[in-house]
Formats: C-alpha cells, sequence, structure tokens
C-alpha cells in the first residue's frame, strides 16, 4: 500500500475469517485420477450403472482436453495428479440418521461460519443443504418440504432415491462435453445438491446450500442440479468457504438449472472461498460452469453472485431462452483484492421468441486484483423481438489493480435490441472528502461508497443474504484503501 | 367528409373503443373531450393508421372510401394530418428535408408539380411567420432539440404546409404556454374553410376558447357519451367529467 | 523450397521470383526487412477464425486466391478509362494510382505550400532511402498480422506525405488507389507514410475505387508519425469493388500534445478488414477514431480498433456506427489498453449498429483493459433498428415506407459524416455515403 500507515496497514493484514481448520478424522481418495478412482467413487457412493458409465464417458472424454487459456487469468499449471478426488469426513462412513448424529465439530463448524442450521435455520426460514468437502452432510427441513412433493436432499440421495429425475436432467444443460473442467466435475463430482420443485409449487421457504472444503489438498467437485417443473417457484442459495492453505486447491463445481414452462428459479451465489494473502500464496481455484436452461415458455432464470473469495474465480452463470416470452438476469458483484484474479460474467443465449435478458456486473479491483467481466449475449436467427440490457461498472482502488471488460454480442435477428454500456469509475478524493468532512470515517466512507456502488445487485439477493454480502465486501475490501 | 360507424379498437386484447360514431361535415370543427384514458388518443392514432391498434369490428369512411386498408402515407396524401401530441424526436433527418419530402409526396400524389427548393423556401417562410417560428429549427434535426412550445407549433407549421383536407390535432393545446396557445390557435383558424374539417382532440376547454368548435362530443367508456354545441365545453369545464360518466351508465 | 500447395508457400515461391523486381531491392536494410516478412508469414500464414481477432472474419476466401503479384504486360483500359473512376472533389494535390502505378496524368502534386511533399512510395525508395529506413515498420512492425507481413514483403506502391514542422499543408491531400485488372486477378500492396513534425498540420484522404466485377486484394499499411504538437487527420473511403478483398492497417504513433482524427467509411468490397491502432505514449496526446461500415448484399465488413494509452493524460475517443442489410455482416471489435501509470486517462468509445434484414448479422465486442485507477473510461455498444414511432411519424406526413426508411437510415449515418472536420470533405463523402446507403437511391433528390 502507498500508505505507511499502522493503522491501515494492520487492516491489510487481518486474517481471513472463516479461515479455521476443523479437526477432523478423514476418509481421503490418495491423489490421482484414473478409471479406478471414477469407479471408486461411484462404488462409494453406490450408484446405478447409468452413472459409472456416464462418468467414464466423461473422464474418457476429459482425458482428450486440454486446459481452457483464454481466460484473462494467469496462474501455475494445475498438476491434476496431485489432487485428491474424495476427501469425506470418516465419521460419517454411516451417514448421520438425523443432525443430532452429525459431528458436533461439524456443527460447530458450520455455526463459526455462521450458518443458520437447525433452529436457526428455522427463523432464517431457510432449508439448508451443507457439503463438508465432498459429502452432503445435512439437510434440514426436507421433512416440511416433502410434504410439498418437493425434493431437496443431497445429490448422492438423489441418485439413489429418485434416479430416474436424475438421469432424466443430468447432463441436459452442461453435457459433460461442455468444457474441461465440466468433464472433469462429470467424471469426479463426489456430492452436491439436488432440488425438484413439482408443477404448480411455489417453494415456501429460500433453499440453501453451504459448501466448504475442509481437507488438504483435495479437489471439490460438487454438483448441483435444479429442475422447476411447470409454473413452479424457487430461490435458491449458496454459501462457499474455506480454510486458510498455503497451497492452491481446485474447486470444479458443475451446477444445472431446468426451469419449465411458467417456473421461475432464483439462484444467488455468497462465495468466500479462501482467496490466498497479499503475495498470491494459497487460495482456492474456482472452475464453475453454471448454466440455466429457460427451456418452457415464459421461464425465468435470474443468477446473482457476490463473488468475494478464490484466488482465481472462472465462471460465467449462463442462460439459455430457450422457451417463448422466457427471461434471463445476470447480477454479479466480483471483487478481487490482494493477488485475486477473478474472470466472470455470463451468456444470454436467446433462442425463443420475445425473450429478454438484464446483465448488471460490478466489478471492484483493489491492491493487485484483476478483474474481468465477460460476456455473450446471442441472438439467435429465431429469436424475434429479443432485448437485452448489460451494464457493467468496474471500480478501480489503488494504482496496481485491473479491470477488463469483453463483451460479446451477436445479433441475427433484425427485430432485436442490443444495449451495452460500460463505465470505470473509483472512488474520488472529493467523494472520500466530503464524507470526512461530515465526520464519516475513511474506511466507512469506502464502504458506503462500494455499497452503493453495489446496490443494484444486492438488491436482487435475499434480505439476509443481502446483509451477509455487505458485509463481506466490507471485511474482503479492509485495507484497500490508503 | 368522415363518416365512423360502430368503431371497436382494442390494444393488446383489451377494449378501449367499443361502438363509437362519429359524422364531420367539410368545413365543420369537432372537438373530442373526455377524461383520461377514455380512448380520445386511441382514435386520432387509428385515424391515422398506426399499428399496434386492432380495429375489431365498424368502419371508417373518409370522402365514401374506407381508410382502415390504407397505409399511412397514403393516408396522408389523402388529406389527412394528425398533429401528435408528442412529436417524435428524429436525429440526423434535417426539418428542411423532411418537410420538402412530405410536402412533395403530397404534391405528387395530388398530380401538382413538385417544389423546387426556391418555391419550398418561399412557402415555408411565409408559413413560419404566422407560428413565431424560428428559421433556425429549418436547419436542426426533425424536432430534436426542440422545446414544447417549439414541437407543437411545428405541429401546426406542419398543417399549415400540407393543407389536408381533415386534420386531427391529438391534445396539441396539453403543454403550452398562453402566447403558444394563441399562436396554436391563430395556425389552425386560419386555415378554417367550407373544404377542410378539423378534430381537436383534448382534456381542458381552454383551446376551445380560441378555437369555437361546431360540435363537442364526450368520450367515455369508449363511446361518445355526449355531443352538444360549444357551450357543452363550458359546462364541463364548470361541472367535471363524472356526470357524464355517470349519465352515460344510467343510459347504458 | 517451399510446399507450393499451401497459401503460405505460394506467396513464398512468388516472393522469391518477385523480389529481385521489387523496389529498393539493392538496399539491404530493405531486402533483409522483406525477407524477414516474408518469413514471418511463412511461419504465421493466414489467420483462421481460432484466432481471437479473426473470430468474426473468415479470411480463407483470400487465401484460396491465387491474386497475381505483378502487373500484366498489356493493359486493357476499362470503359471510360481510370479517370472517370477518380472520385469527385478529388482537386488538387491529388496522387492517382491505376492499377498499382501512379498515373502521372491523373495526379497533381505540383502547387504545394513550402514544407509539404507528396511522394510516390517508389520514388522515395529510389532517392531518399534513408528517410524510410528510419521509418518502415518502426510504426506497424511487418509481423503485426500475416496481412501486414505480405504488405511488408511485397510493398510496391504508395505515397509518402511529409510536411514540415510548423507547416500547415493546407487543402487536403488526395490518394486515390483505383484498383483491379480487367485481365487478371491482382493483389496490390500499398504503402502510405505520413510524416507530421513538430506543430504541423494535414489532412490526407485514401480513396480506395475499383472495376465493376473486379476480384483483387488490396492490402494497404499505412503508419503515421504524428510529432509534437503536431495534428494529422486522415479519411478514409473505401470503395472497393463488391467482388474485392480489402485489408488495411492503419497506425498513427503520437508525440506529446499530438493530435490524430482518424475518420473511415467502409462501403466497397466483398469482404474488408480495417485494423485502426493508435498508440498514446506521450503525455497529452489525443485521438479521435470515427467510422461508418455498411455491409449490403453479401458483404462482410470488420472494424478493429485498438489504442494503447501508455502516457498519461491521454484522450481518446471512438464513433462507430454499423448498417447491415441484405446478407451483410458488419462486425466491430473496439479494445482499450489503459498501460499501469496512465493516469488520467479519458477513453470513450461508442458503437451503434443498425440490423435492417432477416439475413443480415452483427457482431460488436467492445473492451476495455484497464490498469490504472484515476480513469475515466466507458463504452457503449447497440444493436437494434429504425425507430418504429419515427417510421409512423414520417408515414403520417405523407411520405413512402421505404423512402421513410432510407431517410431514417441516412439520419442513423448522418452524424458520423457531420464528424468530418473539413466542409468540402464532408459535403463530398456525405454524397458518396448517401448513395452507398440501403434506400440511398430515393434520397438523392430529396438532398439535391
Amino acid at each position: 500500500m502507498d500508505t505507511p500507515n499502522a493503522e491501515v496497514d494492520a487492516l491489510v493484514r487481518r486474517e481471513y475469517q472463516h479461515g479455521f481448520v476443523t479437526d477432523l478424522e478423514s476418509d481421503t481418495v490418495p491423489p490421482g485420477l484414473d478409471e479406478d478412482v471414477v469407479r471408486l467413487i461411484s462404488r462409494k457412493k453406490g450408484e446405478p450403472e447409468f452413472l459409472v458409465e456416464w462418468r467414464l464417458k466423461a473422464y474418457r472424454h476429459w482425458l482428450t482436453m486440454a486446459e481452457p487459456r483464454w481466460a484473462n487469468v494467469d496462474h501455475s499449471p494445475i498438476d491434476y495428479n496431485e489432487i485428491s478426488y474424495y476427501s469425506a469426513p470418516k465419521s460419517k462412513e454411516d451417514g448421520p440418521k438425523s443432525l443430532d448424529e452429525v459431528d458436533p465439530k461439524l456443527l460447530e463448524t458450520y455455526e463459526k461460519l455462521g450458518i443458520p442450521l437447525e433452529e436457526r435455520a428455522a427463523l432464517a426460514g431457510i432449508a439448508v443443504d451443507a457439503v463438508f468437502d465432498s459429502v452432503s452432510v445435512a439437510t434440514t427441513f426436507k421433512d416440511k418440504l416433502a410434504e410439498q412433493g418437493i425434493i431437496f436432499c443431497a445429490f448422492s440421495e438423489a441418485v439413489r432415491e429418485h434416479p430416474a429425475l436424475v438421469e432424466q436432467y443430468l447432463g441436459t444443460v452442461v453435457p459433460y462435453t461442455d468444457n474441461f473442467f465440466a468433464a472433469l466435475n462429470s467424471a469426479v463430482f463426489s456430492d452436491g445438491s439436488f432440488c425438484y420443485i413439482p408443477k404448480g409449487v411455489r417453494c415456501p421457504m429460500e433453499l440453501s446450500t453451504y459448501f466448504r472444503i475442509n481437507a488438504a489438498k483435495t479437489g471439490q467437485f460438487e454438483r448441483t442440479l435444479v429442475v422447476a417443473d411447470e409454473g413452479s417457484y424457487v430461490s435458491y442459495l449458496e454459501g462457499c468457504t474455506a480454510p486458510v492453505r498455503d497451497e492452491n486447491q481446485l474447486h470444479a463445481a458443475v451446477v444445472e438449472l431446468v426451469a419449465l414452462e411458467g417456473a421461475e428459479i432464483k439462484y444467488s451465489t455468497v462465495q468466500n472461498w479462501y482467496p490466498g494473502d497479499e503475495n498470491g500464496v494459497g487460495g482456492i481455484y474456482n472452475f464453475v460452469t453454471k448454466r440455466g436452461d429457460c427451456r418452457g415458455d415464459r421461464s425465468k432464470i435470474s443468477w446473482t453472485q457476490v463473488e468475494t473469495g478464490s484466488a482465481i474465480t472462472w465462471k460465467y452463470p449462463s442462460c439459455i431462452l430457450r422457451g417463448d416470452h422466457s427471461v434471463g438476469a445476470f447480477y454479479s458483484v466480483a471483487l478481487s483484492n490482494l493477488r485475486q484474479q477473478a474472470d466472470t460474467g455470463t451468456k444470454m443465449i436467446h433462442l425463443g421468441r420475445n425473450t429478454r435478458s438484464t446483465i448488471v456486473s460490478k466489478g471492484i479491483s483493489a491492491g493487485r486484483g484483476q478483474n474481468s467481466y465477460r460476456g455473450l449475449v446471442q441472438i439467435g436467427k429465431g429469436a424475434e423481438n429479443a432485448r437485452n440490457y448489460t451494464q457493467c461498472d468496474s471500480l478501480l482502488m489503488g494504482d496496481r489493480c485491473g479491470a477488463h471488460t469483453f463483451p460479446y454480442m451477436e445479433v441475427r435477428n433484425p427485430s432485436a435490441n442490443v444495449e451495452h454500456e460500460a463505465t470505470t469509475s473509483k472512488i474520488s478524493d472529493d467523494q472520500l472528502f466530503y464524507c470526512r468532512q461530515r465526520g464519516i470515517g475513511e474506511e466507512d466512507a469506502v464502504s458506503m461508497i462500494v455499497n452503493g456502488f453495489c446496490k443494484e445487485v444486492f438488491r436482487e439477493l435475499p434480505m439476509e443474504f443481502a446483509v451477509e454480502a455487505q458485509k463481506l465486501l466490507e471485511v474482503s475490501l479492509e485495507g484497500a484503501v490508503g | 367528409m368522415l363518416e365512423i360507424r360502430d368503431l371497436r379498437v382494442a390494444v393488446d386484447g383489451k377494449d378501449i373503443l367499443i361502438g363509437l360514431d362519429l359524422h364531420v361535415a367539410p368545413g365543420e370543427v369537432h372537438a373530442i373531450m373526455g377524461p383520461n384514458g377514455s380512448g380520445k388518443s386511441t382514435l386520432a392514432h387509428v385515424l391515422a393508421g398506426r399499428e399496434g391498434y386492432e380495429v375489431t369490428g365498424g368502419e371508417i369512411l373518409f370522402e365514401g372510401h374506407s381508410l382502415l386498408d390504407l397505409e399511412p402515407e397514403e393516408r396522408a396524401c389523402a388529406g389527412v394530418f394528425l398533429a401528435f401530441q408528442y412529436p417524435v424526436e428524429i436525429p440526423g433527418v434535417n426539418n428542411t428535408y423532411f418537410l420538402k419530402a412530405a410536402v412533395n409526396a403530397i404534391r405528387r400524389h395530388r398530380g401538382q408539380s413538385e417544389l423546387d427548393a426556391m418555391d419550398f423556401l418561399t412557402l415555408v417562410r411565409e408559413k413560419l411567420g404566422v407560428l413565431h417560428l424560428d428559421e433556425s429549427l429549418l436547419r436542426r434535426g426533425v424536432n430534436v432539440g426542440f422545446s414544447g412550445g417549439e414541437k407543437k407549433r411545428n405541429e401546426i407549421f406542419q398543417l399549415a404546409l400540407m393543407e389536408p383536407k381533415l386534420a386531427i390535432l391529438d391534445e396539441t393545446d396539453s403543454g403550452l404556454d398562453i402566447d403558444a396557445l394563441k399562436d396554436v390557435a391563430h395556425g389552425v383558424n386560419a386555415l378554417r374553410s367550407p373544404e377542410r374539417s378539423t378534430i381537436l382532440v383534448t382534456h381542458y376547454q381552454r383551446l376551445l376558447d380560441h378555437i369555437v368548435p361546431d360540435r363537442v362530443h364526450v368520450l367515455s367508456g369508449g363511446r361518445i357519451a355526449v355531443s352538444g354545441g360549444s357551450e357543452l365545453a363550458r359546462e364541463l369545464e364548470s361541472r367535471g367529467y363524472d356526470w357524464v360518466r355517470e349519465e352515460a351508465a344510467a343510459g347504458a | 523450397m517451399s510446399n507450393a500447395s499451401t497459401a503460405a508457400g505460394r506467396y513464398a515461391d512468388a516472393f522469391d521470383a518477385r523480389a529481385p523486381a521489387l523496389p529498393g531491392h539493392r538496399l539491404a536494410w530493405l531486402r533483409d526487412m522483406r525477407r524477414g516478412a516474408i518469413d514471418a508469414f511463412s511461419r504465421s500464414g493466414f489467420p483462421t477464425p481460432r484466432h481471437e481477432h479473426w473470430k468474426y472474419t473468415n479470411v480463407a476466401p483470400i487465401e484460396k486466391r491465387a491474386f497475381e503479384l505483378e502487373a500484366p504486360s498489356s493493359r486493357i483500359t476499362p470503359a471510360g478509362g481510370p479517370g472517370a473512376h477518380v472520385p469527385k472533389g478529388c482537386a488538387s494535390p491529388c496522387l492517382v494510382f491505376v492499377d498499382g502505378r501512379v498515373d502521372h496524368d491523373l495526379s497533381d502534386v505540383r502547387a504545394l505550400p513550402s514544407g509539404v511533399r507528396i511522394e510516390d512510395f517508389t520514388h522515395v525508395v529510389e532517392h531518399d532511402s534513408g528517410f524510410l529506413e528510419d521509418r518502415l515498420g518502426r510504426i506497424v512492425p511487418a509481423e503485426r498480422t500475416a496481412f501486414t507481413a505480405l504488405n511488408a514483403a511485397f510493398m510496391d506502391a504508395g505515397a509518402v506525405v511529409r510536411v514540415a514542422p510548423n507547416t500547415d499543408a493546407g487543402a487536403p491531400v488526395h490518394l486515390v488507389f483505383v484498383c483491379g485488372s480487367p485481365e487478371c486477378e491482382r493483389a496490390y500492396h500499398p504503402r502510405i507514410v505520413i510524416a507530421a513534425g513538430a506543430g504541423a498540420r494535414v489532412a490526407v484522404v485514401e480513396h480506395f475505387v475499383g472495376y465493376d466485377d473486379a476480384v483483387y486484394l488490396d492490402n494497404v499499411v499505412t503508419e503515421v508519425e504524428v510529432a509534437e504538437g503536431a495534428a494529422v487527420e486522415h479519411y478514409k473511403v473505401q470503395r472497393a469493388s463488391t467482388t474485392a478483398y480489402h485489408v488495411a492497417a492503419l497506425q498513427a504513433k503520437l508525440a506529446a500534445g499530438a493530435s490524430f482524427h482518424s475518420w473511415a467509411v467502409s462501403l466497397g468490397a466483398r469482404l474488408a478488414r480495417h485494423d485502426i491502432d493508435v498508440t498514446l505514449d506521450h503525455e497529452h496526446a489525443r485521438c479521435s477514431l470515427d467510422g461508418l461500415y455498411v455491409a449490403n448484399g453479401r458483404q462482410h465488413v470488420d472494424f478493429h480498433t485498438n489504442v494503447e494509452h501508455v502516457a498519461p493524460q491521454c484522450e481518446s475517443r471512438e464513433y462507430y456506427k454499423g448498417i447491415a442489410g441484405g446478407r451483410g455482416r458488419g462486425v466491430f471489435n473496439g479494445r482499450v489498453h489503459v498501460h499501469p501509470h496512465a493516469q488520467k486517462t479519458e477513453a470513450h468509445q461508442t458503437n451503434r449498429n443498425l440490423l435492417l434484414s432477416r439475413n443480415a448479422e452483427i457482431d460488436t465486442k467492445p473492451q476495455l483493459e484497464i490498469h490504472a485507477d484515476d480513469v475515466k473510461c466507458s463504452h457503449g455498444a447497440t444493436i437494434g433498428q429504425l425507430d418504429e414511432q419515427m417510421l409512423f411519424y414520417l408515414r403520417t406526413r405523407g411520405i413512402p415506407e421505404s423512402t421513410a426508411r432510407g431517410m431514417l437510415t441516412y439520419g442513423f449515418a448522418r452524424d458520423v459524416v457531420e464528424r468530418i472536420n473539413r466542409p468540402d470533405l464532408r459535403e463530398t463523402i456525405g454524397t458518396a455515403v448517401l448513395a452507398h446507403l440501403p434506400g440511398g437511391d430515393g434520397l438523392r433528390e430529396i438532398l439535391e
């Protein structure tokens, strides 16, 4: 930092708040990947034949692919044989039957994370599925949701209990051939969440998944599948944290959303994986494929993300607007401080008639962070009257960070209206001085201005998460000014 | 001149006009009044041929021929002129070019020779003076950077240039100060003739102090609820529209 | 020897055959430069859509054709003679190239203000090679793209415009390239060098026109050096035959306080690609880049701009508009790169597009890469169609729909034309633009 101010210095050094390690005995597969490991993962989870075969196909395809290099990020090569592809807390070998059986240390972990499990979940009106390293450890409110026919459970459980649904939808939005990391995930995914909302049902509470990477040298490859049947509605949240470790850890998740006719899915993410330290040591490589398919007419998918963590983020939550009158939205706050690199954005693929999409991206760069927005708006030949509006703003704090914008617009229908705007700004000295003259401290003034900058996105988050996101942003930015 | 019979119009599937009858003879000035949302502007737009208005029944005869089959420019050439409530700004299209294109399109249709640049400019200058419009407006884009008053004066200026048979003024008085209102009224009155009819669509009576109508109609519930002479406008001014609505409801 | 079955091999063989006849063959530095360039091309070959910069523009049709690299011995002059193809308004000073050679009858560079030199490239190579040795390839490196490499290897025509310090060159300098040979499919590699001394002012207009139905390749490289406090305006009117290919790289390097204005309109060619690069590596330099592209029929037109903000306190503005009708495709890629320490940069970019038909396509990619915080940068891009309300308004005034569409299309393009600083050019170029717009024919009578 420019100002050798002790206070600021202390703030800069303030540690990652969620960086504790839970001391648990784990059942971890030795590092390395081959067909046997894929089979082993599948066997450990007691999966049906179709899934083993699918995983193996994905693995074989992955072998033919090369790691993508086009993102505006820079990292040392990942040795895929150094990673362990499966890690489960050992005491969970036989699976907890209820929350009481869950290792108290685990529950303590979630408490430290501020996850509203148990009663707190009830108060918050949230059903939580928590994924610890690779396996799902607890799902609350399952019974209550089941009364309405809503299935919300760990992915592995869905494979056992609802194999037909899984087989029907798995890989239909993100095929295993999609990209390098999606192929890898398809081969080795361990767990994740599964959610099915039946026809006409409005899910009465926010569904939520918390992911945490605990074990060292493991990768996390969770898979989430949300299917909203005709006329249904669901709001889904995911949060992520990981302990401080000085080697990089790989997180390569896949999220697939399917919205059938008239259905609506709101998917919100608050991502706070360990970002590494100020020298760029450690941190999560967050290489995620998220895609929603507005398969039915008048369906709607909206992605909201607050990305403050990870050493490297590479994700483009996208919408395929297949149904007529379908609507896609992407609201994003991405922060890169320290030496973080974020290359994130969205794809809006307009195929149906009268489809609409909105993109609001707010990038904040501080320290030596590099923040890139990369987006594609594509209007197909048959997409009559398609509309897109994209707004893409960057805020720069300090002169060693970077903010980049790579929007692609491809329009093949003359009735389309596509509009893209991007601006770059800094927190001006005048703004800061004005606040301080009115008695507001510099840190507070900065967080006020940053929150104002992000308001349009926070507005899209459920209330309690908006508060959390705001706090996260403050913590992540501390010391960024000076 | 204009004969509207049982006109029914829907917008986005919603019925706006549900059986409107109107007869305007040559040389007459008719005022169409009514509360907001009664369908006044819909009528104006349907007469001009705006897309998005679905005529679900009835007919509109202009000089004995159906208007509904004609494209907007064919209606204009036939002599129907709409002064817009919100004149559209067209950046990049020079006002002079635009006016010349319009005047000559109509002259061609009437079998008259097209005006050359000199004759056109002479005509334009003559009409501009009447409306107290500055000549500099001609060099700007169509309606671009015009004040609200200038836009409305510009509409009447076009009316004067194009000399239509039927002029429809859609809320031309809204947002005008008294000087502009007088200029507009003067412009319209100057064009009154036994061959030319005018329909004034307005919410308020004040324009009618300056342009005295032959007939006043009150639109309510998608049809004409009450008709009368110019005294009806004054009655509306003092009593408001509620009684019309009540009477219409009682009548229905 | 090279593999003649590949394009790279073909060009390498052609180079070996043609090298001794190229201008300046006796000059070692130029020989080396050409050799280096053809080697670079042999290594890279033509780009494919896999290259990010060629994602939307496939140059395979250029690669497939075996263009002739030298002028045929006999010349058949098309109807009306080349003079008929020189655009109206190309007054003195004017240098006209017909089929790759200066036509002295059509050119007129006699009455120039003192301190202004406008010369044939080959003449400067022969008589003042020192000037070129210091400049050629310094602004546009040969290996920048496959096309700049080919140009560096084969350049055999073009112009050198020099303006002495504190000199105002006055009337715009017209460089007219009448291309296309009725006898064969030719490739032209003109090189243009513009050097404005400190405090000098000059406007240069490049015209590219072609004979109807002629198939040829223009592969142009223009290097612009703008010394301290100098101001260069560069205009380009691309009206190549709609059966031809036009690829051009224009790059300017600006000293402190210098200003550069590029204005380009792309109307012709089956496939046109314009690369415009500006490096702002000294303080208080300014550039504005404006352009209009029209893709009709089966035309494909691509503008790639790149502004490098290296020094602090520089300013760049870009304003590009595109119109795609028929089966045309318009591409825009505008990159602004703000380097670390380029504080107080101001960079604004606008790209608006009009998509007029079902089979047309517009692809646009405005791109900002920013590494400094005290900057004001923005870009905006839109793709849309003619406004229905405007159309209705015009029609209620009796204007037929097709004329109304033409007027609105011209209205869309007009503000780009208005960005031409010189009134006389605005007039002549405006008329040329109008004639090429969809529905432009019907408008001419109104605008006379």
